[in-house]
C-alpha cells in the first residue's frame, strides 16, 4: 500500500530523517514509535507532502508521490491527522468534518461518511453543533481523526493521537483504532506512547535520531531487553 | 443561525440601507459634508474587499491601494484618451486590477502570514514607482486632474453628468453591492474554506483543500473591489496622483477593517464610517488630527482587540440569548 525507500529530510543543516525505509501493507496498522525529536512527525509530514524529502522515494499503491502536492495526496487516498488535535476550534464539529470532506464530490458519499464518523465516535454525534474548541481533549482528538476519515482515505497517518490525554481517554482512542482496522482501513500510527502502539499495531518500527533502529512485531520487541530498556520503559 | 437574531438582523440591515440612501439627500446642499459621505461610501467599498483577505483569509495585502490605482488609471485613461464610457471602463479597470493583482501576487500567495505581508509591501512599492515613472498614463507626480464625472443617458431624458447627490447615491449602491458580494462569498462553502485557511493553512492543506486556489479566488475578488473603488474614486474626486494610491492608503484601509472588526461583515463598515471622515472633519484641528486618530486606534487596540464591532457583537449576541457564532476570528487585533 505504502512504500517508503531511503527517505532523507533536511531542515537546513539539520538531518531530520536519514535514509528511512518502511512498508505498510493493505489493512495493516503499523506503529512508528520513538522519543521526542526522533523524526516521527517529519516522516508523516513528508508522506503527506508537507515537507519535501532531499532524497528517497515514496509510493502509494505503487504510484510515486514525488512532486504531488499535499492536497492532491488526500484525493489519492491518503489522510494525515496532524499532531496536537488538528482541528478548527472556532468551527462546529460538523463544519470541521465538512472541511475534511472537501475532496469528496458526491453528496451522498459525504452523508455516508458523516454516519461512519458518528458510528465510530458516538459522542461527537451528540455534539455536532458544538464549537470544536469547547470539546474535551479526547473528543477533540476523535474529531481530528473523524475529519481525516471524511475524505474516504485508504490509508490514514495518525500523528500522536494520545498526546496529552488521560489513560482512560487513550483507551477510547485505542478502541476507535481497533474498529478502524476491523473496517479495513490501513493506518500508520506515530506514537510516543509505546503501550498504545503495541496494543493496536501488528508491526512496529522504532525511530531514533532520524533512523529506523528496530523493526519487528510487538511481541518480539517486548522480549528484547535492549528495546524495552531504551524505548518501552513506560511499559 | 438562531431565529432569535433573525429579526434584529433584518431590521438592522433595512435601517442601514435606508440610512445610507437617505444620508446623501439629507446633506445634499452642504457639499463639504456630502463629499465626506461620498468618501466614506468609497471606503466602505474598499474595506469590504480588504476584509475578504485580511479578515477572512488571513492575508494582509499591502498592495491593495496599488491595485486600486491600477483600476483608477486604466479607467481614467480609457475614459479620457479613448473616449470609452465610464460604465464600460470601470469594470474593465476593476478586472485589470484583479488580473494584475493575481499575476503579481501569485508567487506571494504561496507565502503565509508575515511573509505574504512583506512581499505585498514590495509589490505596492513597485506599483507606486510604476505610477511615477509612466507619466504617459499617469502624468507622474503631477497627477491627472479634471477627470470628468461619468455621464448617464436615460431614454427620453437625454444625457447628463452624474454629479452631486446622484454620485453619492451611486457610491452608496456600489458600497452596498460590495458588502453584499463579500457577505455572499463568506457565507458560502467557499467562505468556510477561506476561514479554515486563515485559522490553520497547514491543516487545511492536510485535509485536502487546495489552499493556493482559494487564496487566488479571494485575492481576485478583493482586487476587483479595490480596482472598482479606485475607478469610482478617480471620477468622484476628479484628481488622482500616485500619492492617492500609496502604501499609506493601503494601511489606512487595513486599519479601518481591524478597527471595526476583521472577519465580520458589519465591522469594516463601522471602521470606515468612524475613521474615514476624521481627516476631513478635523481639518481645523490639523495639529491634533493625527494624535486624535492615533489615540482612537490605541484605545480600540487595548480595550476592544477584536475591533469595535468584533468585540461588541459577542456581547450583543449574549444579551439576545443567541448561541455563540461559529467562525468568529480570534481576539487578536490583526
Amino acid at each position: 500500500m505504502l512504500s517508503v525507500r531511503e527517505v532523507t529530510v533536511r531542515y537546513g543543516p539539520f538531518l531530520a530523517l536519514d535514509g528511512v525505509s518502511l512498508e505498510v501493507g493493505r489493512g495493516e496498522i503499523v506503529g512508528l514509535i520513538g522519543p521526542n525529536g526522533a523524526g516521527k512527525s517529519t516522516l508523516l509530514r513528508a508522506l503527506a507532502g508537507l515537507v519535501t524529502p532531499a532524497a528517497g522515494s515514496i509510493a502509494l499503491r505503487g504510484r510515486p508521490l514525488a512532486g504531488v502536492e499535499a492536497f492532491r495526496r488526500v484525493g489519492l487516498g491518503m489522510a494525515l491527522v496532524p499532531e496536537g488535535r488538528g482541528l478548527f476550534p472556532h468551527m462546529s464539529v460538523e463544519e470541521n468534518l465538512l472541511m475534511g470532506a472537501y475532496a469528496v464530490r458526491d453528496r451522498a458519499r459525504v452523508r455516508e461518511n458523516f454516519e461512519r464518523v458518528w458510528a465510530l465516535f458516538p459522542v461527537l454525534a451528540d455534539r455536532r453543533r458544538q464549537l470544536a474548541g469547547t470539546l474535551s481533549g479526547g473528543q477533540q482528538q476523535m474529531l481530528a481523526i473523524g475529519a481525516g476519515l471524511m475524505s474516504n482515505p485508504e490509508i490514514c497517518l495518525f500523528d500522536e493521537p494520545s498526546m496529552g490525554l488521560a489513560p482512560i481517554v487513550i483507551g477510547e482512542i485505542a478502541e476507535g483504532l481497533h474498529r478502524l482496522r476491523e473496517a479495513g482501513l490501513t493506518v500508520l500510527l506515530a506514537e510516543q506512547n509505546a503501550k498504545l502502539a503495541s496494543d493496536v499495531a501488528s508491526r512496529i518500527y522504532i525511530l531514533q535520531t532520524g533512523r529506523i533502529r528496530y523493526h519487528d512485531i510487538p511481541e518480539n520487541l517486548l522480549r528484547n531487553p535492549e528495546v524495552v530498556e531504551g524505548f518501552l520503559s513506560v511499559y | 443561525m438562531t431565529d432569535r437574531l433573525r429579526v434584529p438582523r433584518v431590521a438592522g440591515v433595512v435601517l442601514l440601507v435606508a440610512l445610507a440612501l437617505a444620508l446623501p439627500v439629507a446633506v445634499a446642499d452642504r457639499r463639504f459634508y456630502a463629499f465626506i459621505v461620498g468618501i466614506t461610501f468609497l471606503h466602505v467599498l474598499w474595506t469590504a474587499g480588504m476584509n475578504l483577505l485580511s479578515g477572512f483569509t488571513g492575508l494582509i495585502p499591502l498592495m491593495y491601494a496599488g491595485l486600486a490605482g491600477i483600476g483608477a488609471y486604466v479607467t481614467v485613461n480609457l475614459v479620457m484618451s479613448a473616449g470609452v464610457s465610464f460604465w464600460l471602463a470601470m469594470p474593465l479597470g476593476a478586472v485589470a486590477a484583479a488580473v494584475v493583482g493575481v499575476v503579481l501576487g501569485l508567487p506571494a500567495l504561496r507565502l503565509r502570514g508575515f511573509y505574504f505581508t512583506l512581499s505585498s509591501l514590495v509589490i505596492q512599492s513597485a506599483l507606486t514607482l510604476l505610477f511615477v515613472y509612466f507619466p504617459r498614463f499617469t502624468q507622474g507626480d503631477t497627477g491627472i486632474s479634471q477627470i470628468p464625472a461619468p455621464t448617464v443617458t436615460l431614454p427620453g431624458l437625454g444625457t447628463a453628468a452624474l454629479t452631486g447627490v446622484w454620485f453619492e447615491e451611486t457610491l452608496a449602491v456600489a458600497a452596498m453591492l460590495a458588502v453584499l458580494v463579500v457577505w455572499r462569498v463568506t457565507r458560502s462553502r467557499w467562505g468556510a474554506y477561506l476561514v479554515a485557511i486563515r485559522e490553520d493553512d497547514v491543516l487545511t492543506e492536510a485535509l485536502g483543500i487546495d489552499v493556493t486556489r482559494f487564496r487566488v479566488i479571494a485575492f481576485f475578488i478583493s482586487s476587483l473591489l479595490a480596482g472598482m473603488g479606485g475607478a469610482f474614486y478617480a471620477h468622484y474626486v476628479a484628481f488622482v496622483s500616485p500619492r492617492s494610491f500609496d502604501v499609506l492608503t493601503s494601511l489606512n484601509i487595513w486599519l479601518m477593517v481591524a478597527f471595526g472588526g476583521r472577519g465580520t461583515i458589519a465591522g469594516p463598515i463601522v471602521g470606515a464610517v468612524i475613521l474615514a471622515p476624521i481627516p476631513y472633519l478635523l481639518q481645523d484641528l490639523y495639529l491634533y488630527k493625527d494624535i486624535i486618530y492615533g489615540v482612537l486606534i490605541v484605545l480600540v487596540t487595548v480595550f476592544l482587540p477584536a475591533g469595535v464591532w468584533g468585540s461588541l457583537l459577542p456581547r450583543l449576541r449574549a444579551r439576545l440569548g443567541a448561541a455563540a457564532p461559529a467562525r468568529v476570528p480570534g481576539k487578536e487585533f490583526v
